[in-house]
């Protein structure tokens, strides 16, 4: 048979035979159990189809996992089962579509062997193997000889000396061997002909950074270095072998493809996560039956593909013609492209007309095929997928992960754009969401890590291949770990970054961050069958922020346009090797012109920052006019920037579409920065100086402001032709090649001369300005006065102008204004985000400012305040928050029913009952007030608990048997308007019941919870508490919540902290105001040197000791309760202020500077303890009243309460109630 | 005379020199028109919104002479970072008044609040509204100062029972200022064990 018509057997037709053959290895006149047909009888079956008894076999094992015909006949219900499967795909085949392959039967697809035509030429695709084999074979022993000389030269160039001649002679011959084993292994991975050196250089680097001979001298060099030392030698083998070095990657490429026809579970796991996750994010309510059509018909595609690509391939192949890696891409696309066709066909024919086109509304269907396609390589790698996988440049602009999602995750969203810790938290908690996952895969990773440890103890040594599989193991296992750790360790920001993905759009959550996350992750690792040279990641210690930068990188891409630029960062893919052909001009253009708008607005926002700082510190004054100079020239400077970005935008010509808009949005924000700046140093310069008085302030502002506008003039027209004179050069340099940046460079050129000579114009305007203020008219000096008040609110006269003047502005601003404030005020919060995200900036600042979110707002100029500083101080709260560093103490304390929306408060009547009063009424009163915004469907509910020493009990009706949650029914509102308020009141009766409902010695506490939606806001819930004290209620412990890694002998501790504080029923009252007292036991050392406990301001005790010491513990955590006493107990320390002013200082508070809080804490601890705990020498270190000793006091001794009396009365009779210890 | 065209009017309007005089002429006009606008300089009078001590004493405003004609010597005075602090009695002995001047002006008073007698803290916040700032001094967080710096008042008060411990009065002003004359009070909480 001519190799021309060799072809391989027709589907149905194996089918059939198949069939015939299970029907006659059962007929006990045919195979009696014991035999299939023989080649002779399948021919006279089936003549001409080629079909063998090995290839029916070969089908039996694949899809019975035997070829024992002995073991197949045991279970004959399985050979009817296969028989009717066989019948039914015969069906579909006779119908004329494709074979039906779900996962399992994808292997029907297979053809049965590997064959050979009769002239010795390929029929198969499988059969590329032995030809790869070969090639491979051939091609070694020649690479291994070109390298070793260079390797060689390498060894010495880089100080290995020192080892005798004969031992580097065995090291060259191992490493080249090594290196030309990994090369032809990785060759089929790459994604162009320009990674071929990335392959050499990587595998070179990586090879003698595990030689144990070698690595040690490598300390000095970073892998960076090593790549540039390398590179030529890689450079040289690829251009000496550089045909071999191809056929090589084409054949590897086959050969990959050709197992896929191969039974293989992960194939089908790729299936089934390619469908799953395009319907988890474009259509998550998908019907059953629909996903496992796309499943089905996806492994069709598969499939079918790969019949194409036998067609597109073997011709050529037939005729001893290996193809070229570009011809192998043409065929790989052409297969694609003609299997789309039959996938969506196969959809709808599968599901119908009305459940398809359902489906086909819902998911784009192109994207499956698709991705499943760019996962197992069978296509050219498209651009697309390299920056989906976070292998390219993309960068998150400012806004990406700003965008929909609600005000509070703005501020996340921001800081997760720029590089550094926000990023690595947040790539960490994606990765860790997927707990299972994570879990799994480190404990994979630690078996490796541990089996090859065994290996290598075992043996004394390892080989280069298993070395660098343990090598890139550890590294993995160190980024991994490290994400698991950050749950453990900071649980609250965990639960904060997961809040914040929950918050994104459907189909951009957690699920599909997730998933980009570990996509990243993996290919990075080298595992999406794409190869990553593992010099280009960074260090092992910084790699998760790498891994972050480019997770989000992926993220901002995948959000479309608009969401991202290209970085000037090489993509990790191939050392900046371009990829994708022809657009590596413009994708120079394209780089080089984000990365000088991305610089301006860095540093403009910078500037802008550290300006509205730096006037915010000269005062009120200053920073109004910094603000109303910042909007002008912001919004001056937004118009002009976008302006010149659409320029740059439309020079990229043909690209225009995609350029324009991301280049007039990066120059709007330029400008509007540096603009804002500009002109917000003029206004801040002119407010200060007319508030102060200083008419060199002033005209130093007004110079400013002209020598911007002038500088930007004149700036653009020098940068215009320095920019154009650049692309001219360029295009000189490179023959032309560069010609169609000129326009670019020009633009640009106009762009960047703009800004600099804004900037510079500014500059020496301020100082032209500062000489005529302060030599040329000096007589002005002190001319300010009458119209400074304007500005600092203090003149009489002119606190009328200033209502008036500031009451027009706010009117402008919160007027017809009020969107562009908005914008200039997002701006500002925005740079601040910024900036304290990549310089740690305002650590400082923020610190200092920390402005809680109950007074979010300065009011500096009425309506300023309101529009222009909101945004400001929003972005600086949230970015406080994160830089407090976490000890799992919330840093803000909040009045409970007291937040941003509305005011719940809940009274009792009375607050304390003894037993003899009982059964008595108890009122409780529940107030709700709306704050400024309208609240919306309001939902109360009320939990009335009563804690005896017997039992607890919850009180659920009131005193007429009504319900109490939700309370009062027939007057709950719905909705309040603006400062509206609703009350309600209900009666219980404490009664003396037992045992049911007694109320004898009893804590009753009564909460009232509020949802409500406010007007355009979100969900709000927040709760308040209203407490009795009835007789001596049972101990402390109860209103104690135990969180954290106590252990039992610290329990213990805490249960005889309890039954100490519990012979005081006054102490054990006035604790009990506050609701829940949480004991927290955090990592020992965690709350910093010396400290055991803290309190977070309301009633959260943190204790980061060993408190299985009775006394020590009584000390500590007593200490911490003073101070929650004294938080919910105003009046009892306020009675304690004077004493405190009368004796100082308690002796035995170890640290100084503690006040009046803090001796009022230690005075509680040391009345129970001064006579039992030992304290530490320093607390007497000269001091004048002697150390405290036990009762009586001696030798110089003396007590707490001779030393310190009217500390220790008022302990005994305010807080003690008379008991004494 | 040779007349000059649309053109060079244009080239003379974009020169730089034009920009340079035109920017030098609204400096000079900017300075007569501020020089003119000011005339008389104000009296000092109390801002209308200042909150006053014991109805009639405004830091910033109260002479020293004015504070004794009002409320006699001080049972103390004491030098303090060129300040003079005098102290007043209250009904608590080891807690008086501190009322500071500089410059024979009173500057900033320190009132002791022993029992109720100036409210709860809800009573401030209904009249005044949401403070600017909630500051952590001397108390901690078991009496926060709740910032009024245009209404001249800090109020130092028990966040859950409302207890006032202290008010202190000053001159209007802004946050960052007050806070950079009072450097023991802070935005943030002050790690306290």
């Amino acid at each position: 048979m001519p190799a021309e018509t060799a072809a391989k057997p027709d589907t149905a037709i194996l089918l059939k035979a198949v069939a015939f053959s299970l029907r006659y290895l059962l007929d006990p006149q045919g195979g009696a159990g014991k035999n299939l047909p023989t080649d002779a009888e399948l021919e006279n079956q089936f003549p001409n189809s080629q079909i063998t008894t090995a290839a029916v076999k070969n089908w039996l094992y694949n899809e019975l996992g035997s070829t024992s015909l002995e073991e197949i006949i045991k279970d004959q219900t399985k050979i009817q089962q296969e028989l009717e499967k066989l019948e039914r795909q015969k069906q579909v085949s006779s119908e004329g579509t494709v074979p039906k392959i779900s996962p399992e039967t994808i292997k029907l697809a297979q053809a049965p062997k590997a064959r050979v035509s009769a002239l010795g030429v390929l029929a198969e695709l499988e059969a590329i193997e032995p030809l790869l084999k070969k090639h491979r074979q051939e091609l070694a022993p020649r690479l291994t000889d070109s390298l070793k000389p260079q390797i060689k030269s390498l060894i010495e160039t880089l100080g290995v000396k020192d080892l005798p001649a004969e031992q580097i002679a065995t090291l060259t011959e191992d490493i080249a061997s090594e290196v030309t084993r990994e090369t032809l292994e990785n060759l089929p991975k790459i994604a162009d002909l320009a990674q071929i050196p990335d392959v050499v250089t990587d595998s070179l680097i990586q090879t003698l950074l595990v030689d144990p001979a070698i690595a040690p001298k490598l300390a000095k060099f970073d892998q960076q270095k090593l790549a540039q030392k390398v590179a030529p030698i890689a450079s040289q083998m690829a251009t000496t072998h550089q045909n071999e070095l191809e056929t090589a990657a084409v054949l590897g490429s086959l050969s990959q493809i050709a197992k896929l026809k191969k039974p293989d579970p992960q194939v089908a796991a790729v299936i089934e996560s390619t469908v799953q996750g395009i319907i988890e994010s474009q259509h998550p309510l998908a019907l059953p039956e629909q996903v496992a059509t796309l499943k089905g018909n996806l492994s069709n595609y598969l499939a079918i593909y790969i019949d194409n690509l036998e067609k597109e391939i073997l011709p050529q192949l037939q005729k001893g013609q290996i193809p070229t890696f570009q011809k192998l891409q043409e065929a790989q696309q052409a297969a694609y492209q003609k299997a789309l066709p039959v996938f969506e066909a196969g959809i709808i024919k599968d599901l119908g007309g009305q459940k398809a086109t359902t489906l086909k509304n819902q998911v784009t269907l192109g994207n499956i095929p698709g991705k499943l396609a760019d996962y197992l390589k069978l296509r050219p790698i498209t651009q697309e997928h390299i920056e989906t996988l976070g292998l390219g440049r993309a960068q998150p602009n400012l806004t990406t992960f700003t965008k929909a999602v609600p005000a509070s995750s703005k501020g996340i969203g921001l800081m997760l754009t720029s590089k550094g810790r926000f990023q690595e938290e947040a790539y960490h908690t994606l990765l860790a969401y997927d707990k299972e996952r994570l879990g799994k895969t480190i404990s994979n990773l630690e078996s490796q890590v541990k089996k090859f440890n065994t290996q290598l103890t075992q043996r004394g040594s390892l080989n280069y291949s298993v070395r660098k599989e343990y090598a890139q193991a550890q590294r993995k296992l160190q980024v991994l770990k490290k994400a698991q750790e950050f749950t453990l360790k900071k649980p609250k920001r965990f639960q904060t970054y997961l809040s914040y993905f929950q918050s994104l759009p459907p189909g951009q959550r957690l699920n599909w961050a997730t998933e980009s996350a570990w996509e990243t992750t993996q290919a990075h690792f080298g595992e999406q069958r794409l190869f990553v040279p593992r010099y280009a990641l960074a260090k092992t210690n910084q790699l998760p922020q790498f891994l972050a930068g480019r997770t989000f990188g992926s993220l901002a891409f995948m959000r479309g346009a608009g969401n991202f630029h290209f970085g000037f960062t090489k993509p990790t893919l191939g050392m900046g090797i371009p990829l994708i052909k022809g657009v590596s001009t413009a994708a120079l253009g394209i780089g080089i012109a984000s990365n000088a708008l991305t610089r301006i607005i860095k540093r403009s926002a910078a500037l802008f920052g550290g300006l509205g700082l730096y006037f915010l510190a000269l005062g009120k004054a200053a920073f109004t006019g910094f603000l109303i100079g910042a909007g002008i020239g912001g919004t001056i400077g937004a118009g002009v920037g976008a302006f010149l970005g659409f320029q740059i935008g439309l020079a990229f010509g043909p690209l225009a579409p995609i350029t324009v808009p991301v280049f007039t949005f990066l120059g709007g924000v330029a400008g509007g920065f540096l603009g804002g700046a500009i002109g917000g140093a003029v206004g801040g310069l002119i407010a200060f100086g007319i508030a102060s008085g200083s008419a060199t302030m002033v005209t130093m502002g007004v110079g400013a402001g002209v020598g911007g506008v002038v500088g930007g003039y004149v700036g653009a027209g020098i940068g215009g032709s320095i920019g154009a004179g650049i692309g001219a050069g360029l295009t000189a340099i490179t023959g032309g090649l560069a010609a169609p940046l000129i326009p670019v460079f020009t633009a640009l050129g106009v762009a960047v001369g703009t800004a600099a000579g804004a900037f510079l114009g500014a500059l020496a305007g301020a100082a032209l300005g500062y000489l005529i203020g302060n030599y040329l008219i000096p007589f002005a000096k002190g001319a300010f006065d009458a119209i400074s008040s304007v500005f600092t609110g203090t003149g009489t006269a002119a606190g009328s102008a200033a209502a008036g003047f500031f009451g027009a502005v706010g009117s402008f601003l919160t007027g017809a204004a009020s969107a562009i404030w908005g914008g200039i005020t997002a701006a500002a919060g925005g740079a601040l985000g910024f900036l304290s995200g990549a310089a740690n900036f305002i650590v400082g600042g923020l610190s200092t400012l920390s402005i809680p979110a109950s007074a979010a707002m300065i009011p500096v100029a009425g309506g300023i305040g309101a529009v222009a500083i909101g945004g400001t101080i929003v972005g600086l709260v949230t970015a406080t928050s994160f830089f407090n560093s976490e000890t799992d103490i919330p840093s803000q304390i909040k009045t409970p029913g007291e937040n941003q929306f509305f005011t719940l408060s809940k009274t009792s009547n009375p607050q304390k009952l003894d037993n003899n009063d009982l059964p008595h009424d108890i009122t409780f009163n529940i107030t709700l007030t709306a704050k400024e915004t309208k609240l919306t469907n309001i939902q109360v509910t009320d939990q009335l608990k009563v804690q005896t020493k017997s039992n607890d009990f919850l009180v659920t009706q009131d005193k007429n048997g009504k319900p109490i949650s939700p309370p009062c029914t027939d007057t709950t509102p719905t909705e309040l308007e603006p400062n509206q308020s609703w009350n309600c009141q209900f009666v219980i009766v404490a009664d003396k019941n037992p045992p049911e409902r007694n109320f004898s010695d009893s804590f009753v506490a009564n909460t009232v919870t509020v949802t409500t939606t406010p007007e355009g806001k979100t969900e709000i819930t927040d709760s308040a508490v209203a407490t009795v004290v009835i007789g001596n209620p049972p101990t402390i412990c109860a209103i104690f919540e135990i969180q954290g890694p106590w252990s039992n002998d610290e329990k213990k501790s805490i249960d005889e902290v309890c039954k100490t504080l519990d012979r005081s029923p006054k102490i054990v009252s006035l604790l009990q105001k506050a609701g829940t007292i949480f004991l927290i036991r955090v990592a020992d050392g965690s709350l910093g040197s010396g400290v055991c406990g803290t309190v977070n301001g309301a009633n959260t005790i943190s204790i980061s000791c060993n408190m299985a010491n009775v006394v020590f513990a009584k000390y500590v955590i007593i200490h911490e309760l003073g101070h929650v006493l004294g938080n919910y107990n105003g009046a009892a320390y306020n009675a304690f202020i004077g004493v405190y002013n009368q004796e100082g200082l308690m002796p035995t508070y170890p640290f100084a500077d503690g006040g009046s809080s803090e001796s009022f804490a230690e005075m509680i601890a040391d009345f129970v303890i001064s006579k039992s705990y030992n304290y530490p020498p320093r607390s007497w270190s000269n001091y004048p009243g002697g150390p405290w000793d036990f009762s009586p006091p001696q030798n110089g001794y003396t007590s707490f309460k001779n030393d310190r009396p009217a500390h220790y009365n008022f302990a005994k009779t305010e807080i003690f109630g008379g008991v004494e210890y | 005379m040779s007349k000059i065209t649309l053109t060079q009017v244009a080239q003379i309007i974009k020169s730089e020199l034009f920009l340079i005089i035109f920017g030098l002429i609204s400096i000079s006009l900017l300075i007569i028109a501020i020089n003119t606008a000011s005339k008389n300089k104000p009296a000092q009078l109390p801002q209308p919104q200042q909150t006053a001590w014991q109805g009639e004493i405004y830091p910033g405003l109260t002479s020293k002479e004015d504070l004794i004609s009002k409320l006699g010597p001080p049972i103390k005075t004491q030098g303090k970072d060129g300040k003079t602090l005098y102290f007043y009695p209250s009904a608590d002995q080891y807690r008086p008044h501190e009322v500071e001047i500089s410059q024979e002006t009173t500057t900033l008073i320190k009132e002791q609040v022993i029992t109720d007698e100036k409210g709860q803290l809800s009573s401030y916040l209904e009249k005044h509204g949401s403070p600017q700032a909630e500051l952590f001094g001397q108390h901690g967080t078991f009496a926060l100062g709740y910032f009024w710096g245009a209404k001249g008042i800090l109020v130092f008060a028990n966040k859950f029972d409302g207890t006032i411990v202290e008010i202190w009065y000053f001159t209007p002003t802004d946050l960052n200022k007050f806070l950079s004359e009072n450097p023991q009070l802070q935005m943030t909480e002050p790690t306290k064990f």
